[in-house]
C-alpha cells in the first residue's frame, strides 16, 4: 500500500517545482529576447533591412534619454572635478608665482643693497685713489652715540691699523670728524657737529682762517659755527669752508661745509658764521680715516735740521698747535704777513706747499710741506661748492702704498 | 529572485552607462579601462556563468547599437571574452568538483577575489588581442606603442576589477550569503 504524502509537504514541493519552472521559463524568455534582439541586429546589418532595425531603434529610443541624463550627470561631475583640479592647479601656480615673486623681491632688495654698497665702495675707492698720499683707510661704523648733545661714533679700526688720535675722518669727500680715544682694534670719532669738536678751517674763497665748532650741544642742530674770522672780510653764503691743515694731523683742503648764514657784520655781538656741513651725518656706514703723516724721508732734503717746525697735536678736542724748533719735517722760513687775498700757487700734483698760503696767525711756518686733500669727482667737489684746491709747485713725494681694506658683510 | 533580477538588471544598465559615459574620463595615459569586462568578471565569480552570459550579451548589444565603433565587435567579442573568462574562473559545479576529487585532485575553487582578478585579466587580454589582430588585418602595423596601450588597458582593467569587486559583491549580497552559512 502506497502511503500518501501529507498535504503541506506536497503543496510545498509542488510550489517549488512550479517556481523552478517559472524561473526557467523567465530565463529562457529573457535569453530569447536578448538573442532575438542580437539576431535581428545582426541580420539588419547583414541584409540592410530597415524593418529588422526596428527593435534596436526601440531600445535606443528608450535608452537614449536615460543615457543622456546619466551622461549629463557624469559630465557635470567631471566638470566639477575638473574645476577643482584647475583651481588646485591655479592655487599651486599662484603659490609658486607668489613664492617666485617673494624671491625676486628679495633678490631685488639684495641687488639694491649690493648696488648701493657698490656705489659706496666706488666712492670710497675714488676717494682713496685720489688721496693715496693721505694713507687712507676704509673703516666701518660699528656704533653710534645715541645722545642728543654729542655726536660720536665708533669705527672698527684702531692702533693695529695705524690709526692714531686726531686723524681726519671723511666720507663722500667731506670731513666727518676726527679720531680720538683710539684703542688697538677700534676708534671713536667725534663729528664736526659735536660741540666738543674744534677744527681749524678756512674760507676757500677768501682764505680767511678760523675755527669750526659743532652746534649740536648748543642748539641741537647738526650745524657748525666758524669763529675767529678776521674782521676784514665778510664771507658770503655758499662759500666753502675747508680744513686749513693747521694743527692736528689734518690734511689741508678737506671740505667741511658751506657758509649758510653770515650775519656777523649786521650783528655786532655775533662772533661767528653758520656753516652747514656737507657730510650726511644720518647715514654714516663707511668712513675713510686719513692716516696722514708727513713723510719725513721725502721732505728730508728740503728741511733744515735746526729751523723746521713740527706740529704736535694736543690731547684735546680743541687742538692748539705747539711749535717745536728743530724738527726735520718742516722748513723754517720767515712768516709772511697775512694778505687780504690769498695767492694761488700753481698746481702740481697733490702736494701743497703751504708756505704760499696766507697764515695770519703764523701757526704754520712757511716752507712747511703738507699733503692737500683731493676731493674725488662726483662728490662734494670744490667746484660744486665754489672753492679751488690750493696748488703747489713742489714735486710730489712718493705716496705710501694704498691700503684699502673694506669690511665684508 | 525578483529582487536579484532587478538588482542584476540595474547593475547591467549601470555598467553599460559607466562604460559609455565614464570610461573616457578616467583614462590613464589616454587609455580608457574596459569597465564592462571588469564588472562582468566580478559578476562571473559572484553570480555565475548564466548571469555572465546575460550581462555580457546585454551590454554587448547595447554598446553595439549605441556606440557602433566597429560592426559586430561589441556584440560578439564582449560576450565571447566574458564567457571564456567564465569558463575558466566561475564557480565550478558540484559535478565538476566531484570529478576532480575522483581524479585525486583537491577539488576546490581558488579564492573568489583572486579568481575575479584572473577572470578580468583573461577577458581583457583576449579582448585586446582580438582588437590588435583586427587592426593588423586591416593593414596597420603593430608597433610598441600599440602594445604598450594594450598592456596599460589590460593592467588598468584588471586593477579596476580588483578594486570594484568589493563594493559590487557587497551590493549583490555575496558577503551576506557567506556570513549566513
Amino acid at each position: 500500500m502506497r502511503l500518501k504524502e501529507p498535504k503541506p509537504e506536497r503543496r510545498r514541493s509542488r510550489n517549488t517545482a512550479a517556481r523552478t519552472v517559472w524561473k526557467r521559463i523567465i530565463i529562457v524568455m529573457a535569453a530569447l529576447v536578448i538573442l532575438g534582439l542580437a539576431g535581428t541586429h545582426l541580420f539588419s546589418l547583414i541584409t540592410g533591412n530597415e524593418t529588422l532595425a526596428m527593435p534596436e531603434d526601440a531600445v535606443a529610443s528608450v535608452l537614449t534619454p536615460l543615457q543622456t541624463g546619466f551622461s549629463s550627470v557624469v559630465d557635470s561631475v567631471v566638470n566639477y572635478l575638473y574645476k577643482l583640479k584647475l583651481r588646485a592647479n591655479l592655487e599651486l601656480a599662484y603659490n609658486e608665482l607668489k613664492q617666485q615673486n617673494e624671491q625676486l623681491v628679495y633678490q631685488a632688495m639684495l641687488a639694491d643693497e649690493l648696488r648701493y654698497k657698490l656705489s659706496v665702495y666706488e666712492d670710497l675707492y675714488d676717494e682713496i685713489s685720489v688721496n693715496e698720499s693721505m694713507n687712507p683707510l676704509v673703516a666701518t661704523v660699528i656704533g653710534h652715540d645715541s645722545g642728543n648733545y654729542f655726536s660720536v661714533f665708533t669705527i672698527n679700526k684702531g692702533k693695529n691699523d695705524g690709526v692714531q688720535d686726531y686723524m681726519a675722518v671723511t666720507m663722500e669727500g667731506a670731513l666727518v670728524g676726527y679720531t680720538y680715544n683710539v684703542s688697538a682694534t677700534k676708534s671713536s670719532v667725534r663729528t664736526i657737529i659735536d660741540s666738543e669738536a674744534s677744527i681749524a678751517a678756512l674760507i676757500s674763497s677768501t682764505r680767511d682762517q678760523g675755527t669750526v665748532r659743532g652746534t649740536l650741544g648748543v642748539d641741537g642742530t647738526a650745524m657748525c659755527r666758524m669763529y675767529y674770522l678776521p674782521d676784514e672780510h665778510l664771507p658770503r653764503p655758499g662759500d666753502t669752508v675747508v680744513t686749513s691743515g693747521v694743527v692736528m694731523s689734518f690734511p689741508k683742503g678737506i671740505p667741511i661745509g658751506t657758509v649758510r648764514e653770515s650775519t656777523r657784520g649786521m650783528e655786532s655781538n655775533k662772533s661767528y658764521i653758520v656753516v652747514e656741513p656737507i657730510a650726511n651725518f644720518r647715514h654714516i656706514e663707511y668712513v675713510i680715516v686719513l692716516r696722514y703723516q708727513p713723510d719725513a724721508e721725502a721732505v728730508a732734503g728740503q728741511t733744515s735740521s735746526s729751523d723746521s717746525l713740527t706740529f704736535t697735536p694736543l690731547e684735546t678736542s680743541k687742538p692748539v698747535p705747539t711749535i717745536q724748533i728743530g724738527s726735520d719735517f718742516y722748513q723754517l722760513a720767515p712768516t709772511p704777513e697775512p694778505t687780504a687775498t690769498p695767492t694761488a700757487p700753481p698746481i702740481d700734483g697733490s702736494v701743497l706747499l703751504t708756505s704760499e698760503s696766507p697764515l695770519p696767525q703764523g701757526t704754520l711756518s712757511p716752507g712747511t710741506q703738507s699733503y692737500e686733500y683731493q676731493v674725488p669727482s662726483g662728490m662734494a667737489t670744490g667746484s660744486e661748492y665754489g672753492f679751488t684746491l690750493a696748488p703747489t709747485a713742489t714735486p710730489t713725494p712718493s705716496p705710501p702704498p694704498l691700503d684699502i681694506s673694506v669690511e665684508e658683510d | 529572485m525578483v529582487k536579484r533580477g532587478l538588482t542584476f538588471g540595474l547593475l547591467t544598465l549601470l555598467v553599460y552607462l559607466l562604460q559609455a559615459t565614464v570610461a573616457k574620463h578616467i583614462a590613464l595615459w589616454n587609455v580608457a579601462p574596459n569597465i564592462a569586462l571588469a564588472m562582468i568578471a566580478i559578476v562571473t565569480v559572484a553570480l555565475g556563468r548564466k548571469y555572465t552570459f546575460f550581462m555580457a550579451l546585454t551590454i554587448g548589444y547595447l554598446l553595439e547599437i549605441m556606440l557602433p565603433a566597429l560592426d559586430y565587435i561589441n556584440l560578439i567579442l564582449l560576450p565571447a571574452c566574458a564567457m571564456l573568462g567564465a569558463l575558466a574562473f566561475s564557480d565550478k559545479s558540484e559535478r565538476k568538483l566531484e570529478e576532480e576529487r575522483s581524479m585525486g585532485k583537491r577539488g576546490g575553487n581558488l579564492p573568489a577575489h583572486i579568481r575575479t582578478l584572473l577572470c578580468a585579466l583573461l577577458s581583457i587580454a583576449i579582448f585586446e588581442i582580438v582588437n590588435l589582430f583586427y587592426i593588423y588585418l586591416n593593414g596597420i602595423v603593430i608597433d610598441g606603442d600599440q602594445l604598450q596601450r594594450a598592456t596599460i588597458s589590460i593592467v588598468y582593467t584588471t586593477a579596476l576589477a580588483g578594486v570594484m569587486q568589493f563594493p559590487v559583491r557587497w551590493w549583490l549580497g555575496t558577503y551576506r550569503l557567506k556570513k549566513a552559512r
